[in-house]
């Protein structure tokens, strides 16, 4: 079949029709002859059947006529004259469509029948006419016996028309084997008709079939290779060895599959995988393909120039090198300028940020974010953050600076009051006697109280260097990191800072807690004692006046002790006063301190993801860490001397339980005030100490 | 007949004791000097009050008291005095007194009255004690207070001179009859 493969598909169709035509042609040759022969059937029944029929009809009507006219030319003379006529008349006709028949072609049968008939018609005329004449002469005899049964005209007549119905069968049967032969013959044409027209029909089919085939199949094929094409499927081929336009088709479609899967799509591949290398040449001057690929190349390579040129100079730190945007059109150009963008977008508020970030190194917490530069998205926050550092730790500066100025006040209040206390110890002193000794132990104790206090004082200085070296160290870490990310690391160390302060300023505080509950116990101890020295003054003032007069010199003294005592009680009532409200300050100076730690909180989670960045301030933090675990060490023998001081008060404070028992007098009550006025007095001055070095501590600072 | 329940209620404990004019002079007047009167103030809730001197024998501190039971409400209890046991009479409540002190009832006082007026040893629960004072008989008014009030048990007001603010003014303080009062309870001697 490849033949028909290699024909061109308008011969194809050609030779398909011409071979319908031809059976077509057959299948109407053989009707049109079945039809003729039909048609010369027809006209040899009409000749040899339906004329002779007629003919034979009109003979038998005319017999019959004329064999009933003798009836009634008997009967009617009258009319006897115009039946003869008649007569003469039926008889030529029946003469002449006789001869009209006999010249027609006659069979043998036909023509013995017929010359039989003729016998016997001129014979039955004859009589007839004799029949007649009788008729005429009144021989009535005659009439009668010619018309009796079995005379000679009445069998002339039956067998005459025994003959013309013969004839007549005769014509009929022959008729009818016409119109058998003629059914036959079409049954059969039918017949042949029918296989032809079902042969026909199935060549014409299969030719149809075939040549369909030949042509959609290759043609569904190159469809479906197309519709792979469109989805981009290059690795189909058709390989079809055919001539005509079809295989010429596929042939052209696999050059191009070839084509775009090698060249085309290869250098793509290689462009997707960032090899630029790739070198073309346009295939001729309409070629658009390779020259748009070629122009692809050279951008993508002069981008990827510009972006490592520009990536490069970013990693080395040269911050204002830009990209030459002018170089590159459209989305390229875009590229570039972004990139600028991006990097002026960074380098400002970073630049900003360092400067911002070396001030509050420095202490200064005034500086703030220069607001000309603009910022977006994140370097909001970071701006946010290192505003809010400078804010927030300005305010807990101010506020502690407040609070110690509050707490100076009340220190010098206190200080007047203890002077005033002092005063009315003097005058107390003044009545007492014998309370030398007990005042000289209490003075001793005091002296340790003091000697333990100045250790505390050493150990705070202690302190104080661990924390210089701390600030050192973490300045070693700075320098440590300083490569790009000195920004960061002199925030940290800024952090660090206020966390160490503030860390101090509350440690100061609860020192000063503790020492203002001692000055409470102190003041309860005097009140206390007033008390008591009251109620002993009453009892003496009692069992004076009950002596009489021998007591009354006793009562003035009683009297003048009770009113010591009370002045007592109502000045240690003001110093707890004002204890009260010196530790309500200190509270609040506690909450500021915590205040500052919120905000410096904040300031560090803004730097947090900063800071993640540079794991090696880990190590160094873990030095500091390690400096800081020696100040606690310190902070604890500093605790350990509180403790001493403890235990020195608790002995002060046996020593006036010693003079409280032996006091039977006012005398030892006053010593004991005295004493307990002396440690006032020190405790104050050490409260107006370490307002001192607070203010001194947040005077560092500039806010 | 006009009488409270408290009234009635010390009429029938102290239905045999003599319900005359109030004592205008204690029994053991002759111990003052003469013309004065030495007392010792204290204080019942904003109120001064004063007994006589010498039917005081000490003032002490408070302590825990122990509760009797089936005792009227003034009765306190009893402490135990340097290992004497001692009664100890609230005397605001015998007073009637309802003002409350703004002290703790740990900074209130005990006033240990004479043996020789008490049956057993007995001491008066005040809010505080002021002073023990000399006054001249002449600040003593003893007929206004107490006129036509048996049971009230007041022996006059004594109007003390303070000075307060360079300005001299009288303080009213209420003598109390301790003995009338501790025969109503059937303390006394």
């Amino acid at each position: 079949m490849s033949f028909i493969d290699d024909m061109k598909i308008g011969k194809k169709l050609i030779g398909g029709f011409l071979i319908v035509v031809v059976i077509l042609a057959i299948v109407a040759a053989y009707g049109y002859i079945n039809a003729q022969n039909a048609a010369t059937r027809s006209a040899q029944m009409y000749e040899d059947a339906t004329i002779p029929i007629s003919l034979l009809g009109d003979v038998q009507a005319d017999f019959q006529q004329l064999r009933a006219e003798i009836y009634r030319f008997i009967y009617v003379p009258e009319a006897r004259s115009g039946l003869d006529a008649t007569m003469n008349q039926l008889d030529s006709n029946i003469q002449k469509n006789m001869g009209e028949y006999r010249n027609r072609q006659l069979s043998a049968a036909e023509q013995t029948t017929l010359a039989k008939f003729d016998t016997n018609y001129a014979e039955f005329m004859r009589l007839y006419r004799a029949t007649t004449d009788a008729a005429r002469a009144n021989n009535m005899e005659k009439v009668n016996a010619d018309l009796a049964a079995g005379s000679p005209l009445i069998n002339a007549r039956t067998t005459t028309v025994a003959t013309y119905k013969e004839l007549i069968e005769m014509n009929t049967n022959k008729a009818k084997d016409l119109a058998d032969a003629t059914a036959a013959d079409a049954a059969t044409a039918s017949m042949f008709l029918g296989i032809l027209t079902v042969v026909g029909i199935v060549i014409a089919l299969a030719v149809a079939i075939t040549l369909t085939r030949g042509i959609t199949g290759p043609v569904n094929m190159v469809a479906a290779n197309l519709k792979e094409l469109s989805m981009g499927h290059l690795g189909n081929r058709l390989n079809m060895n055919r001539k005509d336009e079809v295989g010429e088709m596929a042939t052209v479609m696999d050059r191009f599959s070839d084509d775009l899967q090698n060249g085309m799509v290869g250098t793509m591949q290689k462009i997707a995988s960032g090899d630029l290398s790739t070198e073309m040449t346009a295939k001729d001057n309409r070629d658009e393909i390779t020259p748009a690929l070629m122009t692809t190349i050279v951008s993508i390579r002069a981008l990827v120039a510009e972006a490592n040129m520009l990536s490069k100079a970013a990693v080395a730190g040269q911050l204002s090198t830009r990209g030459n945007a002018e170089k590159f059109k459209g989305g390229y150009r875009d590229v570039i300028t972004g990139i600028n963008e991006t990097l002026d977008a960074v380098v400002k508020p970073v630049n900003e940020a360092m400067h911002v970030s070396n001030e509050y190194a420095q202490g200064n917490f005034t500086a703030r974010f220069d607001e000309k530069i603009t910022v977006q998205g994140d370097f909001v926050t970071f701006k946010q953050g290192l505003n809010n550092i400078g804010i927030q730790v300005s305010k807990a500066l101010e506020s502690i600076n407040q609070q110690v100025g509050d707490l100076a006040a009340s220190a010098e209040e206190a200080n007047a009051s203890v002077e005033e206390v002092s005063a009315g110890s003097a005058q107390v002193a003044k009545n007492a006697s014998g309370v030398s000794i007990n005042a000289e132990k209490a003075t001793q104790g005091v002296e340790q109280v003091q000697r333990a206090m100045e250790d505390l004082s050493h150990t705070v200085q202690d302190v104080a260097t661990k924390s210089e070296m701390v600030a050192k160290l973490v300045q070693d870490t700075t320098t440590f990191s300083q490569e790009g990310m000195e920004l960061a690391k002199k925030t940290e160390k800024g952090m660090q800072g206020i966390t160490k302060s503030s860390t101090d300023v509350n440690q100061i505080i609860g020192e000063i807690k503790s020492q203002m509950d001692k000055i409470s116990e102190i003041v309860n101890l005097i009140t206390d004692l007033a008390n008591q020295t009251n109620l002993l003054a009453l009892n003496a003032a009692i069992e004076a006046a009950r002596a009489g007069d021998a007591g009354r010199g006793f009562a003035v003294v009683a009297t003048e002790v009770k009113s010591l005592a009370v002045e007592s009680a109502a000045s240690a009532e003001r110093i707890a006063g004002m204890i009260q409200n010196l530790q309500r300050q200190t509270e609040s100076a506690v909450d500021a301190v915590s205040a500052s730690n919120v905000g410096v909180k904040e300031g560090s989670e803004a730097l947090q993801e900063t800071l993640d960045s540079f794991n090696k301030i880990v190590t160094a933090i873990d030095k500091i860490s390690q400096n800081v675990s020696e100040v606690a060490a310190a902070a604890e023998e500093q605790a350990a001397s509180v403790e001493e001081v403890t235990a020195s008060v608790n002995e002060v404070g046996g020593l006036m339980q010693n003079t409280t028992s032996e006091a039977t007098d006012a005398a030892a009550a006053s010593e004991e005030s005295s004493a307990a006025i002396d440690q006032i007095t020190k405790v104050v001055a050490n409260v107006n100490a370490i307002v001192d070095k607070v203010t001194k501590e947040v005077s560092k600072f500039r806010v | 007949m006009t009488k409270t329940a408290t009234e009635n209620y010390h009429d029938a404990i102290a239905a045999s004791t003599v319900t005359g004019v109030p004592n205008g002079t204690p029994a053991t007047g002759n111990q003052h000097q003469a013309g004065k009167l030495q007392v010792v103030e204290f204080l019942l809730g904003k109120e001064h009050y004063a007994v006589d001197l010498f039917d005081v024998r000490e003032v002490v501190e408070y302590t825990t008291i122990t509760q009797l039971p089936n005792t009227p409400s003034y009765m306190k209890g009893i402490i135990d005095l340097r290992g004497e046991i001692t009664t100890i009479i609230d005397l605001k409540e015998r007073l009637n007194i309802d003002e409350k002190s703004d002290q703790p009832i740990e900074n209130s006082r005990i006033i240990v009255l004479d043996e020789k007026i008490t049956k057993a040893k007995t001491g008066i629960l005040v809010d505080d004690v002021l002073a023990v004072s000399t006054f001249e008989r002449g600040d003593i008014d003893s007929t206004s207070a107490s006129e036509g009030r048996e049971d009230a048990a007041i022996l006059g007001i004594i109007k003390k001179k303070i000075k307060e603010k360079e300005q001299e003014r009288h303080e009213l303080i209420i003598w109390i009859d301790i003995r009338h009062l501790l025969r109503d309870i059937g303390e006394a001697e």
